[in-house]
């Protein structure tokens, strides 16, 4: 097939958040698995082959007012194509994505977790907004539609709330599966960051804002020590993201004692990942809300065991067995934690299937296959249909 | 802790036959063990001198050597890695995975876990040690040499390279020994020494020796030497961390400083701890003395016969160090020294290594001598504070920085000729002197000008034309150029600062000094104030959290308040040093006057006499301050006379004059 990517920005090498970098590795596993592969965006920069059958091409133009220049090559060039996979919620390019459905092209949508329910809850101005939006000019986009993907169940019953007539498939997001970290990187991540080998040591991955909940997890360390005295959590990610947000946790932390028991790794590149979850015996995510975290999919593929709150919308995982859901309450937590330590057999179980359950469902192989039969209308491809709402 | 010597021959040259000799030069830094390793091949050779403090057995006998079936691996070592028992167990991991067998241990001791470290990843391993250390591997597989030395230069490693022999040793003796190098006097060195009191970067007195600087490693191979690389940094500075705030920011200091203290006590012979009363010792004591096994800690400071107080700026240390020893309940030795030290300034100068002008480098001996004759095998000391944290007056006066920038070029040369009529006696006017003079340098250069003692052009007029011979004074500052410019632009000054204070002041200064004094009385020395973490979070911290107004170690000063009395804490600021600026002009002016004669000049060739004494006059008038430089001088004299005079140093005892 011939498909072409719309998306806002592509650096690669240097993305910019996840949507970017989702948008190039699919790609690139589109491309190795046959399909002749473009990916159009906002920027400036010459052609590139990213990979066997994958071009990248730039257009002049800015995110947020989107690029004449590329909306013209679309009107004009979108019959080279099979598809159209636009990956640009709240933003320009899904209209000329729209503009080339009414002209004929096939278009599908992808939401990267933007349609999120916690993201477009509440009377803010910007939920507000952002929910005028979505039922103003998103479900004009959508109603033109081949199809809509949602990364999870929750985010595909948002988009059922909206009101679209596009069929809406549940399509979560992909990794590259990486090899095991070298031993020289994990014992300079240990020694470094003084994380001893084999200890019960809790690791976070991700950006460190209010919505990760990570104070719910430092409430629950105390509980987690009184059964495990050595127990420590390793945060990795930018302290500057939320300068407020983190100095309340270093305030709570100070208040509990927890110093010694936390150890702040900052970010945390490709190879210093690998080598954080090769040197932690377990990986939590207690978040309000996730499109579809990167970071849990990796800690699985990594084989650690994984315990994730209902805002991360695991749920197909959770039904499957492959990681543990907890309340997001620091008793809750440090209950599934506490037993995940206890037995390490169950854990050591529980990390095995989620890695088996991610190399099956979340590489992006498995993740362009299951694109591919969606975008051939493939019968037992079938759409998602939410339970009736209360 | 010990000393260490190597060689590797050159272009198949015969391998040198003093490595035994070079050995015996630093035996006084090992005195419980001593071996030699040469490669089956006479390719190189490595030796070294023993004070054992991890693993006593003869398991933790070195040269360490390991072979393999494609040659001998052989390590020695000096200095100590405080987080081996975790190397230990990090090779032990990799040996399985890596080789598939795992490690049979010889015995307990951290070089042993260098060791396989080396063997498991190469040089690659480096940044995985936390310590202060110089070592040399040899590895015979590959025929490379491996030097390398710790992040601050805690310990020493000095380099020289013939025609036929590379050598490197932990003391300059002992490569004097190992061959013959030359001893030609290093011009641009000699003008540092006088400068600065002591040389920055990679020189030495002599040409042909060089410093392995921080945070270096280097490869030998019998073509010769490769470029040395930098495998870590004293410190980087990155944007400061906004969310800290002052409670968790002197929290966390605590907690890292406890933790390091609590580190760096792993020894198997008794520890004590230098305790002088100010911030930096007091701090250490107070978590060391909880980490003791039940017995009390034992604490040494001195105290100075006979000088009132008030005198050169003198506060009297003692009575704070027995109110912080009260305080804390530890044990406090005190050791009595005046001005009859004078006549070991000699012995001093040979046992540096270097002509450091520093008399309190004799002071760290006396209490390094005590401590070890009370079976006291490790000392805690607070060295590295002021340097990270912001604690000398250059850091005061280098927040009007800004300031100088604002004034025009003819304002600033105006305040600059000003500075010369001010009266060096009165201290205050010395040290605005000593601001005004570099009034119209250029704002990086200014920074250094905060470590001169003494202006180039003085020191240019002091420097015997011949023996300059086309050096160029305006090289004494290349060093700490290039450190300055190696910072990213937008560095605050303070950084900048603490930046050249660590890569030399506290490097090629202190801990040289430490380093030699406590060796020469068969004593390690420890600097938990410069622990990597604890290190790592101070970069991150902003500046006015280091230097607020008047108050430098401002959020060091909050962590301890809980622990310390507050007028131990905010006490004024003393040096650990002599009241020189009176003894040479009274108790030790005839020396001055006899080692620093127009004929002794005249005869050693390297300063003008005329200088000297036009230096000396003005001196002793109050219109410079060159106390310190003359003593410099004073030092260079002496240390031609160990090391250049009388062949092969052998810390015999002289005196000035």
């Amino acid at each position: 097939m011939k498909i072409l990517h719309l998306v806002y920005e592509c650096l690669p090498g240097a993305y910019r958040g996840g949507v970017q970098k989702m948008v190039a590795e699919l790609a690139l596993a589109q491309g190795c698995r046959g399909d002749e592969v473009e990916i159009w965006a906002i920027g400036d920069g010459p052609v590139t082959q990213l990979g066997p059958r994958t071009l990248l091409r730039y257009f002049p133009g800015r995110i947020r007012w989107g690029s004449s220049a590329l909306r013209q090559a679309l009107l004009a060039g979108h019959a080279r194509f099979d598809l159209i996979h636009s990956h640009n919620t709240f933003l320009p390019l899904n209209v000329a994505a729209a503009q080339a459905a009414r002209r004929g092209a096939a278009v599908y949508y992808h939401a990267h977790g933007a349609l999120d329910p916690q993201l477009l809850r509440g009377w803010g101005p910007k939920e507000v907004k952002k929910r005028l939006y979505v039922s103003g000019m998103e479900r004009r986009n959508y109603d033109v539609a081949q199809g809509i993907f949602g990364l999870t169940e929750a985010e595909c019953a948002q988009l059922q709330l909206v009101g679209a007539k596009a069929p809406i498939f549940e399509v979560g997001n992909g990794i590259v599966l990486q090899p095991p970290a070298e031993s020289l990187a994990v014992a300079n991540f240990r020694l470094v960051h003084r994380v001893p080998y084999g200890g019960q040591v809790i690791l976070f991955i991700g950006r460190i804002t209010h919505k990760k909940g990570l104070h719910h997890l430092i409430d629950a360390l105390p509980r987690i020590r009184e059964r495990f005295p050595e127990a420590l959590f390793v945060i990795g990610g930018d302290r500057e993201q939320d300068v407020e947000y983190v100095r309340a946790l270093d305030q709570q932390i100070s208040a509990l004692g927890l110093i010694d028991a936390i150890r702040w790794v900052g970010f945390l590149d490709e190879v210093g990942k690998r080598a954080a979850f090769a040197s932690c015996r377990l990986f939590a995510h207690p978040s309000y809300s996730e499109g579809m975290a990167l970071a849990i999919l990796e800690a699985m593929a990594a084989g650690l065991p994984t315990v994730v709150t209902p805002g991360c919308y695991m749920s197909a995982a959770v039904r499957a067995g492959v990681l543990t859901e907890s309340a997001q309450d620091a008793g809750r937590l440090a209950e599934a934690i506490t037993a995940l330590f206890a037995n390490q057999e169950a854990a050591a179980r529980l990390g095995a299937a989620g890695r088996e359950y991610v190399q099956k469902y979340h590489t992006w192989d498995a993740v362009a296959g299951r694109l591919d039969r969606i975008y051939r209308k493939e019968p037992e491809v079938a759409p998602f249909i939410a339970t009736p709402v209360s | 802790m010990c000393g260490i010597v190597g060689f590797v021959s050159l272009r198949d040259n015969p391998a040198s036959r003093h490595l035994a000799a070079a050995n015996n030069r630093i035996a006084h830094r090992g005195p419980d063990d001593s071996g030699l390793y040469l490669d089956p091949r006479q390719r190189a050779g490595v030796a070294m001198r023993r004070l054992a403090i991890l693993d006593l057995s003869p398991a933790g006998h070195q040269p360490m050597v390991w072979s393999e079936p494609e040659g001998e691996v052989a390590i020695v070592f000096n200095g100590e890695i405080y987080n081996y028992r975790e190397l230990r167990a990090e090779c032990e991991i990799a040996a399985l995975k890596l080789r598939g067998v795992p490690i049979a241990w010889r015995g307990t001791s951290d070089t042993e876990a260098v060791l396989w470290a080396y063997l498991l990843w190469g040089k690659a391993m480096l940044p995985l040690l936390d310590g202060m250390f110089a070592m040399g591997i040899w590895d015979g597989r590959s025929g490379r040499m491996l030097l390398a030395r710790d992040r601050f230069g805690v310990k020493p490693l000095y380099w020289a390279a013939n025609r036929r022999v590379f050598g490197f040793a932990s003391e300059i003796k002992a490569l004097l020994e190992l061959d013959d190098f030359g001893r030609e006097l290093d011009p641009i060195a000699i003008g540092q020494y006088v400068s600065f009191l002591y040389t920055p970067g990679q020189r030495t007195m002599l040409r042909s020796v060089r410093k392995l600087e921080p945070g270096l490693a280097v490869e030998v191979t019998p073509g010769g030497m490769e470029a040395p690389w930098r495998f870590t940094r004293a410190l980087e500075f990155g944007p400061p961390d906004r969310a800290l705030t002052e409670e968790t920011a002197a929290d966390k200091l605590r907690h890292l400083l406890k933790t390091a203290v609590h580190r760096q006590m792993v020894a198997d012979v008794p520890v004590g701890a230098f305790l002088s009363g100010g911030l930096d010792s007091s701090s250490i004591v107070a978590f060391a003395r909880t980490h003791t096994n039940g017995s009390r800690l034992r604490c040494f400071t001195f105290g100075r016969k006979g000088v009132p107080e008030g005198q050169e700026g003198y506060v009297a240390d003692l009575p704070y160090a027995e109110r912080v020893a009260q305080h804390l309940g530890v044990d406090l030795h005190t050791i009595w020294v005046g001005p009859e030290m004078a006549e070991r300034f000699a012995w001093m100068v040979a046992q540096l290594d270097e002509p450091q002008a520093d008399p309190a480098s004799l002071n760290a001996f006396y209490i390094c001598q005590a401590a070890r004759e009370q079976g006291v095998k490790v000392l805690l000391s607070g060295a590295g504070g002021d340097d990270i944290l912001s604690g000398y007056r250059r850091h005061y006066a280098l927040m009007s920085e800004p300031y100088w920038s604002w004034l025009p070029d003819v304002v600033r040369g105006g305040l600059r000729m000003m500075s010369g009529a001010l009266h060096r006696k009165n201290p205050f006017a010395r040290r605005l002197a000593k601001a005004l003079q570099y009034a119209d340098w250029p704002q990086g250069d200014r920074l250094i000008s905060y470590f001169l003692w003494l202006h180039p052009d003085l020191t240019a007029g002091l420097l015997a034309p011949d023996f300059m011979a086309g050096a160029r004074t305006d090289n004494l500052l290349a060093p700490m150029r290039a450190a300055v410019a190696e910072l990213p632009p937008g560095t605050h000054p303070l950084n900048r600062m603490l930046n050249l204070d660590t890569r030399f002041f506290l490097a090629d200064h202190n801990l040289n000094y430490t380093d030699k004094m406590s060796m020469a009385a068969g004593l390690e020395v420890r600097v938990p104030l410069l622990d990597p973490e604890l290190v790592n979070f101070t970069t991150t911290l902003p500046v006015d959290f280091k230097q607020r107004g008047r108050t430098g170690k401002w959020i060091f000063k909050k962590a301890m308040e809980p622990l310390l009395p507050a007028d131990v804490i905010y006490r004024p600021k003393t040096g650990f040093g002599v009241p020189l600026r009176r003894w040479l002009q009274h108790e030790l002016r005839t020396q001055v006057d006899d080692t620093l004669s127009d004929a002794v000049l005249r005869r050693r060739g390297i300063f003008d006499p005329e200088g000297v004494r036009r230096l000396i006059k003005l001196d002793r008038e109050g219109a410079v301050d060159a106390t310190y430089p003359i003593f410099a001088l004073m030092c260079i004299e002496t240390w031609c006379r160990t090391y250049v005079d009388a062949g092969i140093p052998g810390g015999r005892e002289t005196v000035f004059a």
